[in-house]
């Protein structure tokens, strides 16, 4: 017995949605993004801000328009004694990835879901190869990210695994790079020789679509997506430290999309750069 | 003995040996090791399969068939025809020390999640009328409706709709895993395609009574089951494990514990990359990661041949002995 | 690629592979197990030299001359065995070796174990056992001579000496008041392993010899752990007059080890799992003629299961014609 759902009377029928003609649902459409009129190539514009809270030893804040991030690091500081469980040369990275209540179209819950859980691992892998944890025996650093707003999912990964590596940067911690990530989303668009925005998207035949990827999707595009790819890349070092896909792809289309990951990410590198050194010459580091 | 202690020495023996291509086993890079399968061994079950990869790794995949509501997305109506594959995957504690406890469920978690990503994620649906095994190539996307999106890596899972808006075939698939010898992964999804080809669930039968009530009616006649469609469309996983420059299948547990950057790939038959999954706390050159999802696929394709093969031969091996009004012989956890 | 799907086989009760009637035929051998080649019915007369086999709580005699050792207790007069396992008598003392156990030491015994747990003086090491055997700061040899005394500063620096992780062959030295083994590193034959590869079997298997150390003729070194712990690594000329105390400790592995020294290191490794697959007895002549016995084989089919079963047949053959 499902007991997080409401139980309905036992007949109890799915109402059937039904949109009325005027009020068409958006749909991919060629060269017709969902948010503004973006290339597919194209992300969307990063706010990107250090020195949020006070507190932490370091945070940063990350917007791309719906999707809001925050993050604070604490640490290097001492490990509890209930996580020494054993003497280790090496730092522990531990990460907590948690969507605010109100960030997600449901409810999410207070407590930790699995896939927040997984999403808090999957941080972890994508930053430590960044971090020097040699540097720090017998220390852990704590990064807490706070989805504000989730605006996709893949999306919402990236920007969570850019967000915390400028935030462990401010917080002085050594690292061997920034790490930028990018999300990619592989689209089947209607193709239109008119170049119109075509409505009615079941009187399309298969061979009359194409793949594209779609840079940094948001929720609507992501409702129509075939598949994503998150990639996390450090750009000074060339290593890729994180690579998340599912969904159904041809090998071709791997290849292309982590080329265009790769290329936002050097992008998002530039602004990851810019605001590290906006707060270190406007003397807000702490 | 403590599983996740590796001494220096050890480290380094092993990275060169992966570098000279003769790993402590004597294997080279890219040997598996052998796998024994053996489907249809849990009674309770609608479709079981028990996997050992000799050297440890020992684990039990059933697929349940239950009757439940369809999961219908409140905005958009999606999922109202559609089957559920939930996923879950427990390691037991007696199979590692370290799985005591708490201690295996971050360990199940990520197993479970990378589990429902290859299987219940995004539009992996193969369109059966476009893909056959004779045009491979042909880019088999469904139908671009967005109303198609939701099915299971290969599975139809229209298919598994009893009364649309209302009823459906919920799949659970649950592996518990044995004992451990590393490469859990791989032999995971090895497991699942062997036990969903094994499963055949009773067909129905909608009736309408008019008045827009509906009821089915389910066939108990043994001989008359249905397997499930799509299922040949499944993927499997080739977890590659980087050591040094060079990346090897099949790891063994001490190998794991040298391995930085581990990257599973699941494929389908026709070579289509179903999930991509790097874990542990490494990094790669984006050049070595092309190079090991193309070696991935490769892999994993001529993986799912001879999986098959082996699923077939033992499945004429039971029809026959059946034709001779013998039960099937299994062996179980009498095996070796 | 090629991956090998088998379906299982049902594992006979003599430890090879069989098919499941035979499984009816209750007649255990276990003549592998004590080296000895011959098919030994279940008699209860241990006095032939022949196998018994008892389960706990079974009667081993009620003859109360006998006294009783380890794995029995006596309950109204009679000796009664409290694991299953195979009868041993020595003169009146009788004793019960469980098949599948713990390693349970004696002193003199050389062993293989793993660091896994740096503390105040003392490390402490897996050794198999039922509880981790003590290694003293003051037991090991420090670099810089062999006379050398203890210092303050070694104390802090333990884990240059030996890590977590870090195997090591010790020799059982003494016990300690609460059953723990202390061990003790002080010989240049002891101390930390390098450039090989770590294999584990059941320690009733490891036969108990003259020397532990050997180098085989193949060029392949394999320590035997008495706790079942197995090193196999390749091999370094011996010179215990010049021996350079400071890289004692060294976690280095030496620079030249070939793709062939690997390739027999894993050949002998694999030997070693097959006869303790096969429930045969380990020694260096039986691990010789394992390796002799699979030569005949590609190296990458040296883990497959019938390939194991008759490289250890075969070694088996060549012992008993050994014994003429």
């Amino acid at each position: 017995m499902d007991r997080k759902r409401v139980a309905g009377p036992e007949n109890a029928v799915a109402p059937l949605v039904e949109y009325p003609k005027d009020q068409l649902r958006w749909a991919p459409q060629q060269e017709h993004r969902h948010s503004s009129k973006r290339q597919p190539e194209d992300i969307r514009p990063i706010y990107l801000k250090t020195g949020l809270i006070n507190q932490a030893n370091g945070s940063a804040y990350i917007e791309l328009e719906r999707t809001k991030i925050a993050c604070g690091v604490y640490g290097p500081r001492q490990k509890k004694a209930s996580q020494l469980s054993s003497f280790s040369g090496k730092g522990t990275l531990n990460c907590e990835f948690k969507f605010a209540t109100f960030s997600c179209q449901k409810r999410r819950h207070h407590i930790r879901d699995a896939q927040e859980r997984e999403l808090s691992q999957v941080l972890s892998q994508a930053l430590a190869p960044a971090v020097r944890l040699e540097l720090f025996p017998k220390s852990v650093v704590d990064v807490y990210v706070t989805v504000l707003e989730n605006d996709g999912l893949a999306a919402c990964l990236a920007a969570a695994i850019t967000c915390a590596s400028v935030a462990l940067a401010h917080a002085g911690i050594e690292m061997l790079d920034l790490v930028a990530a990018c999300s990619g989303s592989y689209m089947t668009v209607p193709r239109n020789a008119l170049g119109q925005p075509q409505t009615d998207a079941t009187t399309t035949a298969a061979g009359a679509s194409r793949d594209e990827i779609w840079m940094d999707a948001d929720l609507e595009e992501e409702k129509h997506e075939d598949g994503s790819i998150v990639l996390a890349y450090m750009p000074s070092l060339n290593q890729v430290t994180h690579v998340l896909q599912n969904g159904r792809a041809e090998g071709a289309v791997i290849s292309q999309s982590v080329e265009s990951c790769i290329e936002a990410c050097n992008k998002i590198y530039a602004v990851m750069q810019h605001s590290l050194l906006e707060s270190i010459t406007n003397g807000k580091t702490q | 003995m403590p599983t996740n202690l590796i001494s220096p020495a050890e480290r380094d023996y092993i990275l060169k040996g992966v570098e000279a291509n003769v790993r402590a086993d004597g294997r080279q890079r890219g040997d598996y090791r052998e796998v024994s399968i053996e489907t249809g061994i849990i009674s309770q079950t609608s479709g079981s399969a028990r996997v050992k990869i000799a050297g440890g790794t020992d684990m039990l995949v059933s697929v349940r068939a239950e009757i439940g509501p369809v999961l219908v997305d409140s905005e958009t109506g999606d999922g109202a025809d559609k089957g559920q594959i939930i996923c879950s995957v427990e390691c037991v504690p007696s199979a590692s020390q370290g799985w005591e406890g708490r201690g295996a469920d971050d360990v199940n978690n990520e197993l479970s999640q990378i589990m429902a990503r290859i299987l219940s994620s995004g539009n992996a649906m193969v369109d059966s009328t476009s893909t056959d095994a004779s045009s491979p190539s042909a880019t088999s996307k469904p139908s671009s409706t967005p109303s198609s999106k939701g099915g299971a890596a290969g599975i139809d899972l229209s298919k598994l709709c009893i009364i649309p808006g209302r009823l459906c075939w919920i799949l659970y698939i649950d592996a518990l895993i044995l004992d451990y010898g590393g490469n859990i992964i791989d032999a995971l999804l090895m497991g699942t395609r062997a036990a969903i080809f094994d499963t055949q669930i009773p067909k129905t039968q909608l009736q309408e009574f008019g008045d827009g009530q509906f009821d089915f009616e389910l066939q108990d006649d043994t001989e008359d089951m249905v397997t499930i469609e799509g299922r040949e469309n499944m993927p499997i996983c080739v977890t590659l494990n980087k050591i040094g420059a060079r990346y090897i299948v099949d790891a063994s547990p001490l190998e794991e514990l040298v391995t930085e950057a581990r990257l599973t790939i699941a494929v389908n038959k026709y070579g289509q990359v179903c999930g991509l999954q790097k874990s542990q706390e490494g990094c790669m050159e984006p050049s070595l990661l092309l190079e090991m999802i193309q070696s991935g696929k490769t892999m994993g394709q001529a993986l799912i041949k001879q999986l098959d093969a082996k699923i077939e031969a033992e499945a004429a091996t039971d029809l026959s002995m059946r034709m001779q009004g013998k039960p099937p012989q299994k062996y179980g956890f009498f095996a070796q | 690629m090629q991956v090998s799907f088998l379906s299982p086989t049902a594992r006979g009760a003599d430890g090879r592979a069989s098919s499941r009637k035979d499984d009816q035929d209750m007649d255990l051998d276990f003549s592998d197990l004590l080296g000895q080649h011959q098919t030994p019915k279940g008699s209860k007369d241990f006095k032939d030299g022949s196998i018994h086999v008892v389960t706990p709580g079974e009667t081993i005699t009620s003859d109360t001359q006998f006294m009783r050792g380890h794995g029995t207790y006596v309950e109204q007069e009679k000796l009664v065995s409290s694991v299953a396992g195979v009868v041993e008598r020595v003169n009146k003392l009788i004793s019960v070796k469980a098949l599948n156990t713990r390693y349970s030491g004696e002193i003199g015994d050389v062993v293989v174990g793993r660091i896994t747990e740096v503390t105040q003086k003392r490390w402490k090491v897996d050794v198999n056992g039922r509880q981790d055997a003590i290694l003293m700061l003051s037991s090991i040899n420090l670099p810089g001579g062999v006379q050398r005394r203890k210092q303050e500063s070694d104390e802090l620096q333990m884990r240059t000496f030996f890590m977590e992780g870090d195997l090591v062959v010790a020799e059982l030295q003494a016990f300690f008041h609460d059953g723990a083994y202390s061990l003790h590193t002080r010989s240049l034959k002891y101390g930390k392993l390098r450039n090989g590869s770590f294999i584990s079997v059941a320690p009733a298997l490891v036969q108990r010899c003259k020397s532990h150390f050997h180098s085989l003729s193949m060029g392949v070194d394999v320590i035997l752990g008495l706790n079942g712990y197995i090193w196999v690594s390749a091999y370094v000329p011996q010179n215990l007059d010049e021996i350079d105390t400071e890289q004692v400790y060294s976690n280095k592995n030496k620079e030249d080890i070939s793709a062939e020294d690997r390739e027999r290191i894993a050949r002998v490794s694999n030997c070693i799992l097959a006869l303790a697959q096969e429930l045969m007895f380990i020694n260096d002549t039986v691990i010789t003629f394992a390796y002799e016995a699979s030569l005949q084989y590609p190296l990458k089919d040296l883990i497959k299961q019938e390939v194991k079963a008759a490289i250890a047949n075969e070694a088996a053959a060549s012992v008993d014609n050994l014994r003429g």
